[in-house]
């Protein structure tokens, strides 16, 4: 438990002897942050020694969840970013400013590459998956392929749901109803990107697909980390565009950015860097298990 | 790689001086840096120290005994710790006769 929270390959190196030290000088509250602390930074600086003793396929599994988890909240970010600029002055703000069109071709230009990336390097290990769980009847493995889309489903229901049960379009939005419903939503889209973040990467332990399929779709998840960081420059180009421009856009005084769409597109702005730069940390630590030996 | 443990604080640097006086594992290394100095190595701070210098190959792992692994300083360390005291000493021999000369005049 007191190393629980040290990387599993640090766990495989020292566990034994660190378990051995804290039972010949039981730990106080200093020892326990200490341990804190060291936990940390085996996180942040992966030293050779205990890095060098983890199996190669783990290290890269890791990865390739870790970019996979990546790349879901970075399409959390800009699904969001395409529902907001979807109404009119932003379409009109877009037609007179040119970064405004560059920014939004290169989030499309990296949604495409992400795209291509997922099919090279996810799609082999999914069939592969399917006929691992269809073979040897594995439903814990079949219930993890299957909970993604059975959830975009369930969301895809409940918008349905709300769109039928909610204002009719053009009336605005009572504060009443957002609470009571679109916040419950909010949460249930949160809850779909989290599940198809960590279904695959249970699906992915579960499998244990050999070396040459991983490295393949580590490959793939490199192409997929240059998507997200596309997708995140552009995000900033647009917002950082629309926000300087915005007395100027649309034709309008204030333009098309209000404080509640800014703060919008700053948060998908941060959630997308912030991915990015997790999936750029976790790529760059395991590039050394994916050369060829 | 650098062949510099740290400052005369720094827990690698402790670590080296422990295992100068022979090869010992975690919880010898934990009294011996107490007893010497009167620092009290954590648990996190003692392997991270130890994870470094084994990176930088100033230490090395013996053989485990049960559960606990000793270790043991490489030349590399000993040549090191070595340049590291010394250049300690000489900051402390300059400090202490610069002391006693601003006393002197005082």
């Amino acid at each position: 438990m007191l190393v629980a929270g040290y990387p599993e390959a640090w766990r495989e190196r020292y566990r034994a002897e660190m378990l051995a030290l804290l039972d010949d000088d039981p730990p106080g509250a200093r020892a326990l942050a200490s341990l804190v602390a060291g936990a940390l930074d085996a996180h942040l600086r992966p030293r050779s020694p205990w890095r060098s003793g983890a199996s190669a396929p783990a290290r890269l599994r890791l990865s390739v969840g870790a970019i996979f988890a990546g790349w879901i909240a970075v399409s959390l970010a800009g699904a969001g970013f395409q529902k907001t600029i979807e109404e009119r002055p932003f379409m009109a703000s877009a037609a007179r400013h040119p970064l405004l069109t560059v920014g939004r071709d290169v989030i499309l230009a990296g949604a495409a590459l992400g795209a291509i990336a997922i099919a090279i390097g996810g799609l082999p290990l999914l069939w592969q998956a399917l006929r691992r769980a269809a073979a040897e009847l594995d439903l814990r493995l079949a219930w993890l392929l299957l909970l993604p889309p059975a959830s975009l489903l369930a969301l895809l229901a409940a918008s349905v749901a709300l769109v039928r049960l909610g204002p009719a379009r053009g009336s605005g939005f009572p504060a009443a109803w957002v609470l009571a419903a679109g916040l419950p939503w909010l949460l249930a889209v949160f809850a779909f990107a989290l599940v198809c973040a960590l279904a695959p990467r249970a699906a992915l332990r579960r499998l244990r697909p050999a070396y040459a399929a991983l490295r393949r779709a580590f490959v793939a998840g490199l192409a997929l980390v240059v998507a997200m960081c596309m997708v995140s420059a552009g995000l900033l180009v647009y917002t950082l565009a629309l926000l300087a421009q915005a007395p100027a856009l649309a034709g309008q005084p204030s333009g098309p950015v209000g404080a509640s769409v800014g703060t919008m597109l700053a948060t998908q702005c941060a959630l997308a860097a912030l991915a990015s730069a997790a999936a750029l940390t976790s790529a760059m630590r395991a590039r050394d298990f994916a050369r060829p030996t | 790689m650098t062949d510099n443990p740290g400052r005369w604080s720094d827990p690698p640097l402790l670590v080296l001086s422990s295992l100068a006086g022979g090869a010992k594992h975690g919880y010898a290394m934990v009294a011996d840096v107490e007893a010497m100095t009167g620092v009290h190595l954590g648990p996190g701070t003692l392997y991270g120290a130890l994870a470094r210098l084994e990176e930088q190959g100033l230490i090395e792992p013996l053989p485990a005994e049960g559960r606990r692994r000793p270790y043991r300083i490489t030349a590399a360390g000993s040549r090191a710790l070595e340049t590291q005291l010394e250049t300690i000493r000489g900051v402390a021999e300059t400090g202490l006769s610069r002391l006693r000369a601003s006393r002197g005049l005082a």
